[in-house]
């Protein structure tokens, strides 16, 4: 095991985190982490939601299937209409955080046209000093008419964060819910193999309603599903008269295990399975019982077929609705080593005890 | 010269109020080709003299931008984060999710955060960020924070420009740095033309403070008359009152705050070039350098050009280069056209 990050990873990282795939149009992040994996896998495949399939032969010692999925997609917006003078309206796509939208660069459209919003200035809105919401913004892209702008309706827009590190730990950027997830599920494809197969799932469409996973699931059969995502850290500074303040998840903190995600609940036995072997090999881990975001991906794959058991498991992120969030490195080697260390101990019986 | 690049520099170099060093000396090397003789004012403000071919003693003539941008500085550490007052008149709506450079004892990169939505009552916030919900996060622990970082060390937006379609340009610091650019192409034009008056080029300091370093530098240089430059309000939906087209070339003020004659033949030079001059009313303070310069020493005939400009105070406000280029050729058109004689026809009324 390796505290950090190498090199290459981080390289991928930058190149995943800085690439462009709202839901619904993640191709340029599936071209990606299939010209990384391709040379090692030769079982790839692409299904009628675009996920991106990769199964990691067994050794032979165990008959389970095992799917891990890490979800490519990142929020973003749609094109709805062009104005005519050349001002671009859109809609979410995703949940937005509006806080952290009005001032981000944008790439607007196939082209990937850079772009930024446009609202009243604070000279003339003091007074109404609050959230700016989407519907009241407008892209300039720099056209003068509506004939000057390249994208159409229906085109996606997406932000455009520079990849930073801040410390030799801490890096900022965007989408690492989703591309620091994929970091991990190709770490675990690009490594010796398990006793099981594993069937490792770079998912589409997760952040409006898991519908990627939802048929990646049902194709693979697995007796046993992970959700690689991040979970957001709450380790700021707050009011502490809030109920809600008190520090849960903390950046460095370890991987995190949901116990439970909205109205998603952890699986029990993986839950424990993968808490003992944490103990066992002293990576820190940290619970996530949380009824205030759901995350929708662990939600479907778990109600597959006849069920499927789940864990969701990630990263800890800080301002994770921000396109400037920041990770840990850490945090995600951790979240490597420990997902290999569970896998290669996940046996049939594990899903049997009934200890719980 | 190129005006683009010029500015892109200016946009991406640091300097808040009272900390425009970075900006000064890439300004500069930007004029050092174009003057005769620099100075730097006592408050830090650049002055660049280019000579004219009059007689001397000859008349002079200021042109005033300011290259202070609005900035963040730090009041309080707070485990490991740091609290903030702001440093000029950014608007505190657009910080959350922001790049930012921490100037400790080494530039430190961070990221303006903001507790998770469900740990704020919105709905119970009237007005909502304000700055005291704003923090910075350095990424750091808190012990290296402690060691780095001072209560007021500044802050400024780390964000690079992007380059729209056409023209346009959208950054931090193109107010005023837009204008400063517009300085720049003046003293270019003139570069291969005859003027008989002295011309002053001011790249001023602390104007989103309160424009000391304009105040200072007219008491200093007691110019004969002044051009002061800044951004007015672009057009764009939702505005109330007068805005300007992108492009179009720059917006004149009017106003008690401004010499009609120096107005008027500000005019009359844009119509020698046929160039659209389009004008705007102050009622009173036109919240730029010529309301300190008007009344410096025993007074100082002053003009207003302005650059429109989208997102005011954000780290995208927006221009376009023809409205620069079209600035800078204006005043050398203008300062072309001064004779001996031009201060006996400035009466304030005829």
């Amino acid at each position: 095991m390796t505290d950090t990050l190498a090199n290459n990873q981080l390289e991928m990282l930058r190149l995943l985190s800085q690439a462009v795939g709202v839901s619904g149009a993640e191709g340029d992040v599936r071209k990606l982490i299939r010209e990384t994996i391709k040379a090692n896998l030769s079982d790839l495949s692409v299904d009628t939601m675009g996920n991106l399939s990769a199964v990691l032969k067994g050794t032979g010692g165990s008959v389970m299937r095992v799917l891990v999925s890490a979800h490519m997609d990142e929020i973003g917006f749609m094109v709805a209409s062009i104005n005519d003078n050349g001002l671009i309206n859109i809609v979410d796509v995703g949940v937005h955080d509006n806080r952290y939208t009005p001032t981000q660069p944008l790439l607007v459209g196939k082209d990937k046209t850079p772009g930024v919003f446009i609202w009243k200035p604070i000279h003339q809105s003091i007074e109404q000093q609050t959230i700016i919401e989407s519907e009241d913004m407008l892209i300039d892209v720099g056209a003068s008419d509506k004939g000057g702008v390249k994208a159409k309706p229906g085109e996606y827009v997406a932000f455009a964060s520079r990849f930073t590190e801040l410390s030799p730990t801490v890096v900022r950027g965007k989408a690492f819910d989703s591309r620091a997830a994929c970091i991990a599920l190709i770490g675990l494809l690009s490594g010796d193999p398990f006793p099981h197969d594993l069937h490792g799932v770079f998912t589409t469409q997760a952040l409006i309603g898991g519908r990627g996973a939802a048929i990646a699931a049902y194709r693979a059969e697995p007796q046993a599903a992970f959700s690689l995502t991040g979970f957001a850290a709450n380790d700021l500074p707050g009011d502490p008269s809030l109920s809600d303040y008190a520090p849960i998840i903390r950046l460095g903190g370890g991987p995190v295990l949901s116990a439970l995600d909205g109205r998603t609940v952890g699986n029990r036995r993986l839950l424990e399975h993968v808490r003992s072997v944490a103990k066992a090999k002293g990576i820190p881990i940290q619970l996530h019982a949380s009824n205030d975001i759901q995350q929708p991906e662990g939600s479907r794959l778990k109600q597959i077929a006849a069920g499927i058991p789940t864990l969701m498991i990630g990263v800890p992120i800080r301002y994770m609705g921000s396109p400037n969030s920041l990770m840990n490195l850490t945090d995600l080697q951790s979240l490597i080593d420990l997902m290999r260390e569970s896998l290669a101990a996940l046996t049939p019986d594990v899903l049997e005890t009934h200890n719980a | 010269m190129d005006v683009k690049t010029h500015l892109l520099q200016m946009s991406e170099a640091h300097g808040p109020s009272g900390y425009e060093a970075p900006v000064r000396e890439l300004i500069r090397q930007a004029w050092q080709p174009l003057v005769d003789s620099f100075d730097v004012g006592k408050l830090g403000s650049l002055i660049g003299l280019k000579k004219g071919s009059g007689s001397a003693p000859r008349p002079t003539i200021m042109l005033c931008a300011h290259m202070d941008e609005n900035g963040l500085i730090v009041r309080q550490i707070e485990d490991g984060f740091l609290r903030i007052s702001r440093l000029g008149g950014p608007d505190v709506r657009l910080y959350p999710g922001l790049p930012v450079m921490v100037y400790g004892r080494r530039a430190l990169p961070g990221v303006v955060g903001l507790p998770p939505p469900y740990a704020v009552p919105i709905e119970k916030k009237p007005n909502y960020p304000v700055y005291g919900d704003l923090f910075i996060d350095l990424g750091l622990p808190t012990a290296e924070v402690a060691e780095l970082v001072s209560v007021g060390d500044v802050i400024t937006m780390d964000t690079q420009v992007i380059a729209l379609q056409g023209d346009r340009l959208a950054g931090k610091a193109m107010d005023d740095r837009a204008c400063v650019a517009a300085v720049t192409a003046c003293l270019d034009g003139l570069s291969s033309r005859k003027h008989s008056w002295d011309v002053l080029a001011v790249a001023s300091v602390q104007e989103e403070v309160g424009s000391w370093g304009a105040q200072t530098e007219a008491f200093h240089l007691s110019p004969d008359l002044a051009i002061a430059l800044d951004v007015t309000f672009a057009d764009q939906p939702g505005m109330d009152g007068n805005t300007y087209p992108l492009g179009d070339g720059p917006v004149i003020g009017l106003g008690g705050n401004l010499h009609p004659a120096l107005h008027a033949a500000l005019h009359a030079a844009a119509d020698r070039i046929e160039m659209k001059l389009a004008d705007e009313p102050f009622a009173a303070d036109t919240g730029t350098d010529a309301w300190p310069i008007q009344i410096s020493r025993n007074g100082i005939p002053t003009a207003l050009l302005q650059v429109p400009l989208r997102n005011m105070h954000s780290s995208v406000e927006t221009i376009s280069v023809a409205d620069i280029e079209r600035t800078g050729r204006l005043m050398a058109e203008f300062i072309v056209g001064l004779d001996a004689d031009f201060l006996t026809k400035m009466v304030w009324d005829s």
